[in-house]
């Protein structure tokens, strides 16, 4: 099993993962004659409070790709009784590991606003990515494994 | 491209009181291009194929046919389609 592990830092656990189009979008980019876009790296924060996973909007202007979904969501900011609507994207997730690349291959994501510059991440790892991995959260030695 | 969505999307806004009327309809996920809807599937995952398989590369809409949607949960602030 591929393994990530690094130091908490103040943020949290971070890593750090590549973002591009669907295996399925892939295939259809090829029988099309279409280049496929480059995968968009990003660092991210692996984030239990989150179901979803979420990458800046920046993200899927680059891949030049499109929602697929609109389904409800709460967040920070969002009245518990009043949830807004956001976009689904499907992607591709990548995370180097043990030597090579590991990909999710059809994922849903949602995309978010900015994040504080002192954060340093473009993205945040949900529960939904955790559910097909294992997390392993050493707080008090200060170090995080994630295996998939 | 907000457009193209919001043509889907008014799409199954107006077609969703039919669809709610049939039991049989709750909980799947309708597939929407343009202003039709081209078909009801078990999953997103069998949505997503079909629309792949029949638009290509070209834009389409999934949406589950329910009353009331369990919303996902985030820690951050998403991007709120306009």
């Amino acid at each position: 099993m591929p393994i990530v592990a690094g130091p908490l830092t103040d943020g949290g656990a971070i890593i750090d993962l590549q973002v591009g189009v669907s295996r399925s979008r892939q295939q259809l980019l090829i029988k099309n004659g279409f280049v496929i876009p480059q995968p968009v790296p990003l660092r991210v924060l692996i984030d239990t409070g989150s179901s979803v996973t979420g990458f800046l909007k920046d993200v899927f202007q680059t891949l030049d790709i499109q929602p697929f979904w609109k389904t409800a969501i709460l967040t920070s900011s969002t009245p518990s009784h009043q949830p807004h609507e956001c976009n689904l994207f499907h992607v591709a997730i990548s995370i180097f590991a043990n030597g090579s690349v590991h990909e999710f291959s059809d994922h849903k994501v949602i995309e978010t606003e900015s994040f504080h510059p002192k954060e340093g991440i473009q993205g945040i790892v949900g529960r939904d990515l955790l559910s097909r991995c294992n997390f392993l959260y050493l707080g008090q030695e200060r170090k995080f494994t994630f295996a998939f | 491209m907000a457009t193209k969505m919001a043509i889907e999307l008014k799409t199954f806004r107006e077609n969703l009181p039919s669809l709610l009327a049939d039991p049989a309809k709750h909980g799947q996920f309708a597939l929407i291009f343009g202003e039709t809807i081209e078909g009801l599937f078990p999953t997103v995952d069998a949505a997503l194929e079909a629309g792949y398989e029949k638009f290509e590369l070209s834009p389409f809409l999934v949406m589950e046919v329910a009353e009331h949607v369990e919303p996902l949960y985030f820690s951050r602030n998403s991007v709120c389609p306009s």
